[in-house]
């Protein structure tokens, strides 16, 4: 157990900028996932949190004592990587009780304390198997379980899932999310993966090239994006993104380039988006805040339907609407044709608005 | 544009595997077919017979009316696309992708002609004077597409080509590939291992297993009817929640030693064999979380994984059971916390351990 903090950390290679000047906060048995894309500077952040790498300036603080100077065995850190690093010789018990042998416990003491993770972790039927024999899934379990078993203040963990198939990441989801609330530790877990992120993280930290872009509950990031790179990033399908000009005559609406859409506006919208000498904005909206309808009516917009995929519990539709594309969610019940003429409604509550400039959000309203 | 026609395809190879076992089919004309299963199942050692780049054991391989079995890959008419784009590295992309046409001794004009029109069709034309080191994976995958269809071929054959690409670039390049299947109207097979993208593109699935075909249908047909429990687990994500049953008193499916137990209509229970272990197979959409008292079941939140869209809950069942369920987004449980569950006896799956079918 322990609160973590990192302090204007900065981190160079040579001219590169990996980690730029970021403080973040990591309450007591917080799980925060630190999310972003490949070169975002996640792994690295998370190197200098188990004192593999040294800041060029900033620390790092666990239960407000600096961390500088002392070394990765002193941190009292666990760390899990994508690959499991296991030792092929050893038995999965032997895997699990180095940890532990290494501190002189007696042999019963080991047992129990092996048993006992394993248990959590529903390995104990394999405890006498060598990694061979065992499956990616389970060989990342034994790797949790060697963790686990040392009790550490903090779990550090690196991409765990990216190495195991599809559903085995599904199940591990699930277990890791439990375990998190079984251990009572800090966990510090890095992904690429935004559904990983949402679906285990108390709070998810945004990265993206070494700076600190957001950081909120799966809620906040997802209904409240601070940024454009943030509310492309969260969600799949991805947010629609559209560029329009303010248009002032009568009433204000936001209109395409080409016209191919207009969107009546509030007056605070319009206020918000003429504040600054705006023009241009970028309207944002999710797959899931568009409703599809075959016939026309106020405020929806006309398109055309490009492509559709049946998945089983939902259908995404592609929508031509002059020259964008807009993908959105329906019901798998929906049937349609390719280059049906569709109108498309969006839900005027869920929208959000960019600035077309910065990509910062003009806030919700 | 021709139909494919495959007969009791047999591929062992050389160490004795049967790498492909009796698979026919039939792709009519402009179908987009694809070819789905896990690693080593012999979607693509059945996608390279058709290609003519393996040749098989035994059966016959069919292009239009012609018996393709003697013809090298280049006199059968087709377009091959792998998941390596393998571009010419020190040629730019518009003469990546008037490669073949040239090759095939072209006039200039009808060249320009034909890469300009594949390239709009794919969105690139703003990109024909780059070489492929300034094209990023989802660009160079669409020059490999465009040189793949100015050939007109009579079939596209593809191998996984959305592999190497991210997933945000795999959703956009996916879209991009069905658009541009139902614009040409080419038949089309396609193999991946990916699930989401065989329901996104295919007119119809092929799902193998062990070089034997599983199951051919439409997406929803897979979806909603797998006829074994490869298939019923192999299609959907999350995968679909299983659990160990007979069939009881009452009558009820009954499992988790007695402490599950599900009531059902005398007329679904008759299709089912009484004493016999039974899998139940349910859709984590066809959960639905009720504070009712009366529910099907009564259930602990085991975890809670927000996706933004919708929220999908661990749910433990009598015990050690885990159930996935999904929810909308705006449902919020704590974990402990009891919670009943109803199950859609209409969307219900039934299947016999045994031999892995589908009773229902």
């Amino acid at each position: 157990m322990a609160h973590l903090k990192l302090e204007h950390l900065t981190k160079r290679f040579g001219t590169v900028t990996a980690v730029n000047d970021l403080t973040l906060e990591i309450a007591d048995r917080e799980f925060l996932v630190l999310l972003g894309p490949s070169g975002a500077g996640k792994t690295t952040t998370l190197r200098c949190v188990a004192g593999l790498e040294a800041p060029e300036s900033g620390d790092v603080f666990f239960d407000g004592q600096a961390m500088a100077g002392v070394s990765p065995a002193e941190r009292d850190v666990a760390l899990v990587f994508q690959t499991y690093a296991l030792y092929p010789r050893k038995t999965v018990f032997q895997n699990i009780a180095f940890p532990l042998q290494a501190r002189h416990l007696g042999q019963t003491d080991i047992e129990r304390q092996v048993r006992q993770v394993a248990g959590l972790l529903h390995i104990e039927h394999l405890l006498q198997r060598r990694p061979a024999q065992l499956s990616g899934g389970e060989q990342q379990r034994v790797a949790l379980g060697r963790a686990m078993v040392r009790q550490p203040r903090v779990f550090l963990m690196d991409e765990p899932l990216t190495n195991l198939d599809f559903k085995l990441r599904v199940e591990m989801r699930t277990e890791l999310n439990h375990l998190h609330h079984e251990l009572n530790t800090t966990w510090f877990y890095v992904t690429n993966d935004q559904v990983e992120a949402m679906s285990m993280a108390d709070r998810i930290a945004v990265l993206n090239k070494g700076t600190l872009q957001q950081v909120g509950t799966p809620r906040q990031v997802y209904d409240q994006p601070v940024n454009q790179f943030v509310a492309g990033f969260v969600g799949h399908p991805r947010m629609n993104f559209l560029t329009g000009e303010l248009v002032v005559d009568g009433a204000a609406a936001l209109r395409a380039p080409d016209r191919s859409w207009s969107l009546a506006l509030t007056e605070r919208w319009r206020d918000t988006i003429r504040r600054g000498g705006r023009e241009q904005v970028i309207l944002g909206v999710r797959p899931e805040d568009l409703a599809l309808e075959t016939v026309a009516s106020a405020g929806s917009q006309a398109g055309q339907v490009f492509v559709f995929e049946l998945l089983g519990d939902r259908t995404i539709v592609d929508v031509r609407v002059g020259q964008a594309i807009l993908k959105v969610r329906t019901a798998p019940t929906v049937t349609l044709q390719a280059g049906q003429l569709v109108w498309l409604r969006p839900n005027v509550e869920r929208l959000h608005f960019f600035d077309a400039a910065t990509g910062q959000s003009l806030g919700d309203q | 544009m021709a139909e494919v026609r495959i007969e009791h395809l047999v591929k062992i190879f050389a160490a004795g595997t049967r790498a492909v076992d009796d698979v026919s089919l039939r792709v009519p004309d402009g179908e987009f077919f694809v070819l789905l299963g896990p690693s080593g199942c012999g979607k693509t050692t059945t996608l390279r017979s058709v290609a003519g780049l393996d040749r098989q054991s035994s059966g016959d391989i069919f292009i239009g009316d012609r018996l393709v079995n003697d013809l090298p890959p280049a006199d059968r008419d087709i377009a091959f696309v792998f998941q390596f784009y393998a571009l010419y590295p020190h040629l730019k992309a518009y003469d990546n992708i008037a490669f073949p046409l040239r090759a095939a001794g072209q006039p200039k004009d009808k060249v320009a002609e034909r890469v300009l029109k594949a390239a709009q069709t794919l969105r690139i034309d703003h990109l024909l004077d780059r070489t492929p080191n300034r094209l990023s994976g989802g660009e160079q995958q669409r020059v490999a597409l465009a040189r793949a269809m100015v050939r007109r071929p009579q079939v596209f054959l593809m191998d996984e080509p959305l592999t190497n690409l991210d997933s945000s670039l795999r959703a956009e390049v996916r879209v991009e590939i069905k658009h541009l299947q139902a614009e040409l109207g080419v038949t089309t097979l396609y193999v991946t291992h990916d699930q989401t993208e065989a329901m996104s593109l295919g007119h119809r699935i092929a799902v193998m297993n062990h070089g034997v075909l599983q199951q051919v249908g439409t997406p929803l047909e897979v979806y909603d009817h797998p006829t074994s429990l490869f298939v019923a687990g192999f299609i959907g994500s999350p995968p679909m929640n299983f659990v160990d049953v007979t069939l009881g008193e009452g009558p009820a499916l009954v499992g988790a030693g007695a402490r599950l137990r599900l009531p059902l209509e005398p007329q679904l229970a008759a299709l089912l064999p009484a004493g016999q272990p039974l899998r139940l197979g349910v859709r984590s959409e066809d959960l639905h979380l009720t504070t009712s008292a009366g529910a099907d079941l009564q259930a602990e939140v085991y975890s809670r994984e927000p996706l933004g869209d919708e929220t999908n809950y661990g749910l433990r069942v009598a015990g050690e059971q885990l159930l996935l369920a999904k929810a909308p987004p705006t449902l919020e449980l704590e974990r402990g916390q009891t919670v009943g569950v109803d199950v859609d006896r209409a969307r219900l799956h039934v299947f016999d351990i045994a031999s892995g079918r589908a009773l229902r």
